[in-house]
């Protein structure tokens, strides 16, 4: 039956998947290109010259590569604190929490609606010299003086990007733990194995493409955001996302920006691609 | 309710009952099991049956009550440090895992040595017939062979006492038949104590040298199982292991007028009467042939419907009145003579009645 039907599901596949095809090929894929032949032109007084130079791939290694790796560390950083506040979350969701799992996780969703703006502003709000976190230090005795290394540095962009990101993080997890049934887990207890090893062997095995989904989801978001390091970033929080929207915008220097673009995409991808090695390779028995 | 008596019991229960909210699932159950034997656990869905597999496995705790298994309290040992193991009804393999792996997954937790691991695994996987698929992934077997993993899984522990929660009953007749042959060897071979729970009344019979009965989370009857099936003790029991006729009635001073007309000496106390007939203890009795031999008793009637089985048929027997009775067992040689609106007369040994008066 299956088989039959076979040839007929597969033009029916290709019809329902044009619409998103199309999308992507018009509004990502030709893009991509035309930025990537950008990529390798110059800029002479303010205008685009088509060429075949590697000079901005140059500036992009000796004037931003601390910036790239630090974007790199602290995309790893925000997006494996995400993986793990994400598991617990979801592992309490589909095993402690009963009947009301999806309920949490529809809680986890709503805080979405909060937008990403509010969150950055939320965190200034939290983290600056006059700000809740400080007047709360303060009254406690805990700081004399209201400190100002709160914000603006590395800790306040991760932060604030953990706090966006999270829910992207649990869902993926959440979708996984869900297919790992009650009966494995108590068959698990009944062959001697105790809660720890039952995690361990049984339930964080089979949510690995979960686990992975969400550290890419997280680990990209972060890796390219501009916003957030722009706004609660300062000295130590720079990422390159902000020379990429420099570059196009302020400096009109387009050839750059592209370089930077693809190398940024490179490098995301190899880390990916190791990370994804970690993750999701079968463990040797 | 009594359990078996046993003088070399495995398990013993003693008041255990389970309640969930304000509903007893399991109540008050007291039951021994003798080592090495293989004991069904019988009743509808709902009765309780699979609860107390689970309290013996440890995966549900009792609300009151003890289990002791070989002398010892496990009452509330947890799942892992008990001797025992269970297969599931769906299995619950390991996804991720190989065969190989999900049979050596107890065992490694053990810390046994690699070696050991490996022959106990290969010895298991012959006993359930499946040498050679030790590399396979578990989605990629059929539904028999994933149970077979199963059992297995749960074999290779040598758990005192092996738990089957209706392991079968996901799987087609036939596959289903040839299960059953092999858990018997099975058991046989390993000479283990095997608990099995079904809400099916041929696959205890076909597997267990014990019956137990269950019905709204009590015991309704245990023992042997055609002593369960012979001398039901109540109308629950009768009718859940087999088909049962009842014949309602009263007795006077040891007389007994049943409702379809018929008296016969029975001795007991005075009071309305139900007493079971099997469908085939009953014989009918064609063309004048004499049946009124001693001690059985005889009726006449008028048959309804003849429902012809194959080797057997079945007939429907109007007793006048508004009574009838089926009548099963008829020899394919009399189906010619037993044309429907003929009237007959039918008899049955006094012995064959069994008394669930409640």
């Amino acid at each position: 039956m299956s088989d039959a039907s076979a040839p007929q599901r597969s033009t029916g596949g290709a019809l329902l998947a044009a619409p998103a095809f199309a999308i992507l090929a018009v509004l990502f894929i030709v893009p991509m290109i035309l930025l990537f032949v950008v990529s390798f032109w110059r800029v002479r007084n303010f205008a685009l010259t088509p060429d075949m130079s590697l000079d901005a791939y140059t500036r992009v290694f000796v004037t931003y590569g601390d910036v790239l790796v630090s974007t790199m560390a602290n995309g790893s950083v925000t997006a494996l604190i995400c993986v793990g506040l994400g598991f617990l979350f979801a592992y309490a969701a589909r095993f402690r929490a009963g009947r009301w799992g999806d309920a949490l996780i529809l809680v986890a969703i709503i805080t979405l609606f909060g937008g990403y703006l509010v969150k950055i502003y939320a965190w200034k709000a939290i983290l600056s010299t006059d700000g809740f976190l400080n007047a709360i230090l303060v009254a406690t005795g805990v700081s004399a003086e209201p400190l100002d290394t709160l914000l603006y540095n590395r800790g306040a962009v991760i932060v604030a990007l953990v706090h966006f990101l999270l829910p992207f993080a649990i869902l993926p997890i959440y979708g996984q733990l869900r297919s790992v049934n009650d009966i494995q887990i108590e068959a698990a207890h009944d062959l001697g194995a105790s809660g720890r090893q039952t995690l361990i062997r049984v339930i964080i095995p089979q949510c690995r493409i979960g686990l992975f989904a969400a550290f890419a989801i997280s680990f990209l978001y972060a890796a390219g955001d501009y916003i957030t390091p722009r706004f609660l970033g300062g000295g130590s929080g720079t990422m390159i996302g902000q020379f990429i929207a420099q570059e196009f915008s302020t400096r009109f220097n387009w050839p750059a920006g592209a370089a930077m673009s693809f190398v940024l995409m490179a490098a995301s991808l190899l880390v990916l691609g190791l990370v994804g090695i970690l993750f999701v390779r079968r463990k040797p028995s | 309710m009594r359990g078996f008596e046993s003088e070399d019991p495995i398990l013993r229960l003693a008041g255990l009952g389970k309640r969930f909210g304000h509903a007893d699932v399991v109540k008050d159950i007291e039951l021994t099991i003798p080592r090495g034997s293989f004991t069904a656990i019988l009743g509808p869905s709902g009765c309780g049956k699979s609860t107390l597999l689970r309290m013996i496995g440890g995966l549900t705790l009792p609300t009151s009550g003890r289990i002791e298994i070989d002398g010892e309290d496990v009452t509330y040992t947890p799942p892992q440090k008990r001797p025992t193991n269970t297969v599931f009804q769906s299995h619950g393999l390991f996804a991720h895992m190989s065969v190989h792996e999900n049979v050596a997954f107890g065992l490694s937790l053990a810390g046994r040595p690699r070696e050991e691991i490996s022959d106990r695994v290969a010895d298991a996987l012959k006993l359930v017939r499946l040498s050679g698929f030790e590399g396979r992934t578990v989605d990629r077997l059929s539904g028999g062979q994933q149970q077979r993993v199963a059992l297995a899984r749960a074999l290779v522990m040598r758990p005192k006492i092996l738990l089957l929660d209706e392991p079968l009953s996901a799987l087609d007749l036939k596959l289903r038949q040839a299960m059953q042959e092999e858990l018997r060897a099975i058991h046989l071979d390993t000479g283990g104590t095997f608990i099995f729970v079904t809400h099916d009344q041929a696959e205890a019979f076909a597997l267990g040298d014990r019956l137990i009965v269950m019905n709204q989370g009590r015991i309704e009857q245990a023992g042997p199982p055609g002593e369960v099936y012979a001398r039901p003790r109540s109308r629950f029991a009768a009718e859940f292991v087999g088909d049962a006729n009842f014949l309602t009635g009263k007795r006077n001073n040891g007389r007994v007028a049943l409702d379809i007309g018929v008296q016969f000496d029975l001795p007991g106390p005075d009071g309305m009467l139900n007493l079971m007939l099997r469908p085939e203890a009953a014989r009918l009795h064609t063309a004048g042939a004499d049946s009124r031999e001693d001690g059985r008793i005889s009726v006449e009637g008028v048959i309804k419907e003849v429902v012809d089985l194959g080797p057997f048929a079945q007939c429907r027997f109007d007793l006048g009145g508004g009574h009838h009775i089926e009548i099963s067992g008829i020899p394919r040689t009399m189906i010619g003579e037993i044309a429907v609106g003929s009237r007959v007369s039918a008899s049955w040994p006094k012995s064959a009645l069994v008394d669930v008066t409640p």
